[in-house]
């Protein structure tokens, strides 16, 4: 286990280092000099110099990419180019937005998930199955922006039991920034819930088809216990997978529902700062977001582990 | 499948329930544990069992013989009320006198496991690969008994002690995959006796293992009967297994007994036809063996030389820093194959013998060593040729496994052809398909089907045509009848010595199957980890085994005991 452990942190810091080299590389190829623009249409050439400077543009692109990777590391992202504010201070407050709401759509995408996925396994054909495999369809086909506006005209508009955008900011207390992050927690959710459903019933269907299960039953369990006790952990895996997925799109992929619910979350900052050319900005946000991704997948890795003892000596 | 797949058999008479529910007190002490009567199933209308009827006494073992399709699990499963979906059961399943089919759910999940233990064929497949074992025996424990979860431990230790599994080696923290084939069907027996149950179904239980653990299974269930007073019902297409295990038999055959009665009257005078042709396809003798013996010139040059393999897996390193590893699988082995010969290749599972088909066809690398066909080299760091290839085929185990399900017959025999030198024009493409076709006995319009339209033997005659169309020399046979039924079994194998006859092919015929090997081949090789530990004449290495291993092989094999009739 030790080992298995190990070797998933060696893979992660290795995976760091190469996407922070590809994230860099792929910045620098991105047209537009951030000085240029910062000064508009018309500034001098010797100006835009001295800002290139001001703004450490004019090393070489080794000892720039080092001193950025320096900087991370000691939780210096530098300066924005358009706002003046250290980086980090941006990302801190972004951050206090989108991973509540990652992790608030994620929790309620799996409390859906879950049972509805074991209902419909249990029970294969019946009606239950076809209304939860209909609605699952639904939740896939239908854009999460335009669930958004539905649940906004609902519960905005028409009940008034939440508002229509904004977020209420953590001072104002747990229970009103929760509030303002339901309905955007539940647009995102709807259809990863639909997708982790679907994903929750074919694996257990899987398992259920295996010989385990038989003798699982063969040994007295009713077919209930059987589920619970054998198909639901060997159906993890697959389930596994997709959650990881799922919170690394939640947390990178917000941007859309965050812009229709006006939330000032990551996705919105680093939008902005593309149109900006806020490239220092731009840098450390994606690196964030994979840094966050990476760390998803290795703690799905270790809950994989958890799950299958197979994978724990599989590197024997 | 769904969960509902085992749903409780309709009960038509609830109101008997408490009738038929009553201890077997002294009053009837020659009352049998389980009795049948005209018990029928149909599978969403199909009919799979017919007026099914047979009785099973504590203390007796009951062997119930049939090839695949012939009802032997479909009846285990009725006594289990574990069928699939659709099923409708008639006729009367007496337990203990109580009649199951009219047993509640929840009294019926009492009795599964707790006084009906059932052990199943896979045992690679039949344990959840995430739990330990202990936890999956204590799991049936605490099941039935009303034990404390300490309590439940310590039986579970005594009843893994009492399969064979001694804590020390094989602590209750184990996961199946820690565990060999054999180890792993012990724990299954351990969850199935580990509350004393009166019945224990034995569906296949040793047909995926090796003979010498088989016998190691075989014995097991021979002492818990004996010690426990256990009824044993042990289905298997084995003749020679229920020969020595059964006091009574059932044979089946499409969903119906065909013949049962005490074992000595059944094996000694079987009245029935069917039974008869079981008994002849299974008793593999020796048929054409001597006049092709004499056809066989050694002083000719050698079809195919193998000299000095060596084969080698890598492994993991144990530490980042530490050396390279490797598992040597094949290891300086040699051998000649002449023209028209067949040589069989016998080996209990891991012994290398698969490594050996890769390297021979050129699918792995050789670590060092020689191949030679026809005096053309296939060796380490080398291409197969094309016309290498050409002279040597190969016939895989799996006849529902080895073909592409989303091509035609046709296709997949035509698909050889790629590797000779000339290729032939569709016309004459086609008329090799059906030559060879006709030559296994299959039929040309057989090329527009789809594989899942035949049987495993018909598979396995269509994967000898595939084989047959570049003409080869040598047609590499890896456990190629292995997965047969006996019969077809025999079937197959009359084929292979029709055709070695007509086309001068030479085999090699691996197999883990000791009585197959003996019948097919002029002389045979003996693997042990990946060494070649004994080789002879067939008749003189199957009477006068030299090397301990090939000798212990040998007596693990079950014979078939009673065969006397005329």
């Amino acid at each position: 286990m030790l080992r298995y452990l190990v070797r998933r942190v060696v893979s992660l810091l290795a995976t760091l280092l190469v996407a922070s080299l590809i994230v860099f590389v792929v910045i620098e190829v991105v047209p537009g000099d951030p000085a240029s623009y910062m000064l508009g249409m018309n500034a001098q050439p010797d100006t835009v110099a001295a800002l290139r400077a001001e703004l450490g543009l004019d090393q070489s692109k080794p000892a720039r990419y080092i001193s950025w990777l320096t900087g991370m590391l000691q939780g210096d992202f530098g300066q924005s180019y358009t706002y003046k504010t250290p980086v980090a201070d941006m990302v801190q407050d972004r951050l206090w937005i989108s991973l509540p709401l990652s992790l608030y759509a994620l929790a309620l995408s799996v409390f859906i998930a879950f049972p509805a996925g074991i209902l419909a396994a249990s029970r294969r054909g019946g009606v239950s199955d076809t209304a939860v495999m209909g609605f699952t369809q639904l939740g896939i086909a239908v854009p999460n922006f335009w669930f958004a506006l539905l649940l906004v005209l609902l519960f905005a508009v028409k009940l008034g039991w939440f508002s229509a955008g904004g977020f209420a900011g953590w001072e104002s207390g747990v229970f009103q920034a929760m509030k303002s992050l339901t309905l955007p927690a539940i647009a995102l959710a709807l259809p990863q819930a639909a997708i982790l459903t679907r994903v929750m019933r074919s694996a257990l269907l899987d398992v259920l088809g295996e010989d385990f299960m038989r003798t699982a039953r063969a040994k007295g369990l009713s077919a209930r216990q059987a589920l619970l006790r054998h198909a639901l952990r060997n159906a993890m895996i697959p389930v596994l997978t997709i959650i990881g997925l799922q919170f690394s799109f939640l947390i990178a992929g917000a941007i859309i529902i965050e812009n229709v619910f006006f939330l000032p979350g990551l996705g919105r900052l680093i939008f902005q700062s593309i149109a900006q050319r806020d490239l220092i900005v731009v840098e450390s946000v994606v690196m964030l977001l994979v840094f966050a991704v990476v760390m998803v997948t290795f703690l799905v890795d270790l809950a994989y582990a958890w799950v299958d003892p197979r994978l724990r000596h599989a590197h024997r | 499948m769904s969960v509902d797949q085992f749903p409780s058999a309709e009960s038509d008479h609830p109101g008997e329930l408490s009738s038929v529910v009553s201890s077997n007190t002294g009053d009837a002490p020659a009352q049998c544990l389980l009795k049948l009567e005209r018990v029928g199933l149909t599978i969403h209308g199909t009919p799979i069992l017919n007026d099914i009827g047979f009785t099973l006494e504590s203390g007796k073992t009951l062997g119930i013989i049939g090839e695949s399709g012939s009802g032997k699990s479909m009846t285990a499963l009725s006594i289990m009320q574990l069928l699939p979906r659709g099923s409708k059961l008639s006729g009367r399943i007496q337990f203990a006198n109580q009649q199951l089919q009219q047993l509640p759910e929840q009294m019926l999940c009492d009795i599964r496991g707790g006084d009906i233990g059932m052990i199943f064929q896979e045992p690679m497949s039949a344990l959840n690969p995430v739990k330990t074992i202990g936890d999956q025996v204590s799991e049936s424990i605490q099941l039935h008994r009303q034990v404390s979860r300490y309590e439940a431990v310590t039986l579970t230790a005594k009843t893994l002690e009492r399969v064979g599994l001694p804590n020390k080696a094989f602590p209750l923290s184990r996961y199946p995959h820690e565990l060999s084939g054999g180890q792993r069907q012990r724990v299954v027996i351990a969850i199935a006796v580990a509350c004393q149950p009166k019945l224990l179904i034995a569906d296949e239980p040793t047909t995926a293992l090796d003979v010498t653990t088989q016998a190691g299974i075989l014995e097991l269930l021979k002492s818990l009967q004996h010690d426990e007073d256990l009824a044993l019902m042990l289905i298997t297409h084995d003749l020679a297994v229920v020969s020595n295990m059964a006091d009574d038999v059932v044979v089946m055959n499409q969903g119906s007994i065909v013949e049962q009665g005490d074992l000595g009257a059944v094996f000694h005078r079987p009245s029935h036809s069917y039974t008869r042709r079981l008994f002849d396809a299974s008793v593999l003798t020796q048929l054409t063996r001597d006049t092709r013996a004499m056809r066989i010139d050694s002083s000719a040059k050698p079809l195919l030389q193998v000299e000095q393999l060596v084969c080698e897996y890598p492994i993991k390193r144990t530490s980042l820093l530490g050396p390279a590893r490797s598992f040597r699988a094949v290891d300086d082995v040699s051998f000649d194959i002449y023209h028209g010969e067949s040589v069989g290749l016998v080996g209990e599972s891991g012994c290398g013998k698969s490594t050996l088909t890769r390297a021979l066809l050129g699918l792995m690398k050789l670590h060092s060593g020689s191949i030679l066909l026809n005096s053309e080299s296939v060796s380490a760091k080398q291409e197969v040729s094309r016309a290498a290839r050409r002279q040597m085929q190969v016939v895989f185990q799996d006849p529902y496994g080895s073909f592409n399900p989303r091509h035609k017959v046709g296709r997949l025999v035509s698909e050889p052809l790629f590797v000779l030198a000339q290729q032939p024009d569709a016309s004459e493409a086609r008329q090799r398909v059906h030559d060879a076709l006709a030559s296994v006995g299959m039929n040309s319009a057989d090329t527009d089907k789809f594989i899942h339209e035949f049987s495993g033997g018909q598979r396995q005659r269509i994967a000898i045509a595939r084989a047959l169309i570049t003409e080869p020399s040598l047609i590499i046979l890896d456990e190629a009848v292995s997965a047969l039924d006996v019969s077809v079994r025999a079937q197959v194998l009359r084929l292979l010595d029709t055709l070695a006859n007509d086309k001068g092919l030479a085999y090699l015929f691996i197999s883990h199957d000791l009585s197959v090997v003996q019948r097919v081949s002029d002389r045979v090789m003996v693997m042990r980890h990946g060494k070649i530990v004994e080789r002879g004449q067939t008749q003189s290495v199957f009477t006068d085994p030299q090397h301990d291993y090939t000798q212990q092989l040998i007596a693990a094999a079950p014979q078939l005991k009673v065969q006397e009739r005329n």
